[in-house]
């Protein structure tokens, strides 16, 4: 009895929760609305992003408080790329070159943070710190440099655009279709992610999560697969911010700051770390929420979605759908013990 | 049968850094709402209702709400939103919905749309009584304090034109970021500058901060303090000798001697209660409600474009004596007041009627 329920649990809980939010998403528009549609797109740009932050935090249990920087930095690359606005490489304007920028500039700029952070063994709350004041001083920069947009950002970002240079373009505006392009992708990130964290490469990184000092002593190098780990999360994150501009038709810089390196940690914490789909659920719940919320009472939302939080991180201490989406390996050690227990107990 | 009823979207600020705004411009628009349906209300017995959203500040979320009421609620207009960024970017939204935008905030001016009514004080409206006032007054020199976005750095445009204009110097100019603390190194430049009048320009919580700190230097007396954007809620919160003299300028205040305006605060007491808070974003926010009527009234349909046609060039009497919405690029005229606070009051100094601003679609093509 023991064994078919622990099979049942290891094997298929996960996949058939995974298989109904797949089918889920992929039916929604035949019965969502015109707005819920949109909303849904929009808010699996932030999913995106949410996963970007778990797989370092969740997975390597590095604390990147500042995240929206690789986030910004995406999204302004993007805007800047496809908006002609960098001088000397105007004649790259495509959709494409805007992705490769936006994912690119911040997987670079990780690795040059990376470098320069890991190797000084800056880790824990000063990296927290360091990162948050680094994306504070990005907000600065992009609220000053007018050329920018400033404090008030750009408008009018062209939308996605499929196109073969010169003979044809077509530019993704109609909304199903751009709700399935970004489903997408969206499954597209999360399918890399998970392909990264359960490789070789991954078992790695959750045994420095576990114990830093002892994978060292055997010879590998820390630093660099936390560089490598970090980049693909900036490049990620980058991705995100890249989506974001072009589905928004807007970019400012709020998206670069404080505000949303904050806000990236609720959607984190309410889905459940250490799961890739629960980040990515908790951004689709919070956003969700807090349009629902807003919507039926315009003054006191905020005091109601503050207390939702508090439950949620008292009584559920794995995220609301950490329970759902946690990790096979783990599951079963859980097995294993309370198997034992169990015998032990007969 | 009931009838259907006319639906407003609403998007403002009840959440975020701008919070102090919403729940004043909320009230304004409760009051037409409530007053238009207690007549009977519009076209064949239609009541209004208004949908309202939290903005939270974020010009985003704006956006989203605008989505959300134009595809679902299916709102004839939206009221709203504060910051200009927002409204840019609700803009988009109700450009390809075709459906107008009544926004009342006070603002840097020039955004010129078929969609898009401004009842806001821009600029021109009140510094070109308010700067010539300052000399005459106080002496012809003057520091320009602002917080650093586009309302303050473009208002201060304005603001070095006619300084010039009136031979008059401008002895420093500086903007700051949001949530700034420290004045001293500022305070000390405006000594030093031997300015006579200083213009703040500063957002709401900073303009708090700089009071403060300009008090706490014994400055009130030797310096004349001109606030922008200074209203009965930040008088209310503040100690009266720290807003002692201060000196303001716009288009509505709660202390007019005037029969409309105590009519209308007095309304405002009766629904909201006696110590409500009155300020020019609940008179604009009324009056913009009340234009819409008046143009729905005007065509007797629910065409928006031609509701869009009836609002441009009427004038109405709300908070303030006549005001027009002018037809050729839909800002309003307004008569503006010049007030000094006195004892923790507004008292009024100067009152100039109907000041018309330059088109503010010169240039522009209105889409």
């Amino acid at each position: 009895m023991i064994k078919i329920q622990g099979l049942y649990r290891l094997r298929n809980r996960r996949l058939i929760s995974q298989i109904i939010f797949l089918i889920g998403f992929l039916i929604y528009p035949i019965f969502g609305d015109e707005y819920g549609i949109e909303q849904l797109t929009q808010y699996f740009v932030y999913g995106i992003f949410a996963m970007s932050l778990d797989i370092i935090w969740g997975y390597v249990g590095i604390f990147s408080f500042g995240h929206a920087v690789f986030f910004g930095l995406g999204g302004y690359f993007m805007t800047l790329v496809t908006k002609q606005m960098i001088p000397y490489l105007t004649c790259f304007h495509s959709t494409y070159a805007g992705l490769i920028f936006g994912i690119g500039i911040p997987a670079l700029f990780a690795v040059l943070l990376g470098y320069f952070l890991f190797y000084s063994r800056i880790a824990g709350p000063y990296f927290a710190i360091l990162m948050c004041a680094i994306s504070v001083l990005f907000e600065r920069i992009a609220v000053d440099w007018y050329y920018v947009g400033g404090f008030n950002g750009i408008f009018n970002i062209p939308p996605l655009t499929l196109s073969i240079p010169k003979l044809y373009a077509y530019e993704i505006t109609q909304l199903t279709l751009l709700y399935y392009v970004i489903l997408g992708i969206t499954i597209g990130s999360y399918v890399f992610c998970s392909r990264v964290v359960h490789s070789p490469f991954g078992s790695i990184l959750s045994a420095i999560k576990d114990n830093e000092e002892r994978v060292e002593f055997f010879g590998y190098d820390v630093p660099l697969y936390k560089i490598k780990i970090y980049a693909i999360s900036a490049g990620i994150a980058g991705l995100a911010g890249a989506l974001f501009a072009a589905v928004f038709s807007y970019i400012g810089p709020t998206t670069i700051g404080f505000v949303m390196s904050t806000e990236i940690l609720i959607w984190v914490i309410v889905g459940g770390k250490g799961t890739l789909l629960g980040a990515m659920m908790g951004a689709i719940l919070v956003r969700f929420l807090e349009a629902f919320l807003s919507d039926i009472m315009a003054y006191y939302w905020i005091l109601l979605l503050a207390f939702i939080f508090v439950v949620i991180v008292m009584f559920f201490p794995k995220g609301v759908f950490g329970y759902i989406f946690s990790d096979d390996r783990k599951t079963s050690e859980n097995i294993v013990v309370s198997n034992r227990k169990e015998s032990i107990l007969r | 049968m009931k009838k259907a009823s006319i639906k407003i979207g609403v998007i403002l600020p009840f959440s975020g850094s701008e919070d102090i705004a919403g729940p004043m411009c909320l009230q304004g628009a409760k009051m037409a709402v409530a007053e238009i349906n207690g007549a009977g209300g519009l076209l064949k017995g239609n009541k209004l209702e208004l949908v309202v959203e939290d903005s939270q500040t974020e010009a985003i979320i704006a956006l989203e709400k605008a989505k959300k009421l134009v595809i679902e609620d299916k709102v004839t207009a939206i009221l709203g939103p504060v910051i200009s960024t927002a409204r840019n970017l609700v803009m988009d939204v109700m450009r390809e919905y075709k459906i107008p935008l009544l926004y009342g905030t006070d603002y840097e001016g020039e955004a010129c749309d078929r969609y898009l009514f401004c009842y806001s004080a821009i600029p021109e409206h009140y510094l070109k009584p308010f700067i010539p006032y300052l000399f005459e007054n106080y002496g012809k020199s003057i520091y320009l304090l602002g917080s650093d976005y586009v309302w303050p750095i473009k208002t201060n445009e304005y603001t070095k034109r006619i300084v010039s204009r009136l031979g008059g110097t401008v002895v420093g100019e500086e903007y700051f970021h949001f949530g700034i603390t420290d004045f001293c190194t500022t305070i000390k430049k405006i000594i030093d500058s031997g300015a006579k009048t200083v213009l703040t320009l500063l957002i709401d919580k900073d303009t708090q901060t700089f009071l403060r700190q300009f008090n706490k230097h014994g400055l009130q007396d030797k310096i004349k303090l001109a606030v922008m954007a200074f209203n009965e809620n930040m008088l209310s919160s503040m100690p009266n000798e720290q807003v002692e003299g201060i000196l303001t300028c716009n288009h509505f205040f709660s202390c007019l001697d005037r029969p409309e305006t105590k009519d209308f605060v007095d309304r405002q007491r009766k629904m909201f209660g006696s110590d409500t808070m009155v300020s020019y974003y609940t008179e604009s926010h009324y009056g913009l409600i009340m234009a819409f009527k008046n143009a729905i009234e005007k065509t007797q349909s629910l065409d928006i474009e031609k509701i869009i046609d009836a609002m441009g060039d009427q004038s109405l009497l709300s908070g303030n004596g006549e005001v027009t919405m002018r037809r050729n690029d839909h800002h309003m005229v307004l008569n503006i007041v010049i007030v000094e606070v006195n004892g923790g009051q507004f008292v009024q100094r100067k009152y100039i009627s109907s000041i018309s601003p330059e088109n503010q679609c010169a240039g522009q093509k209105m889409r």
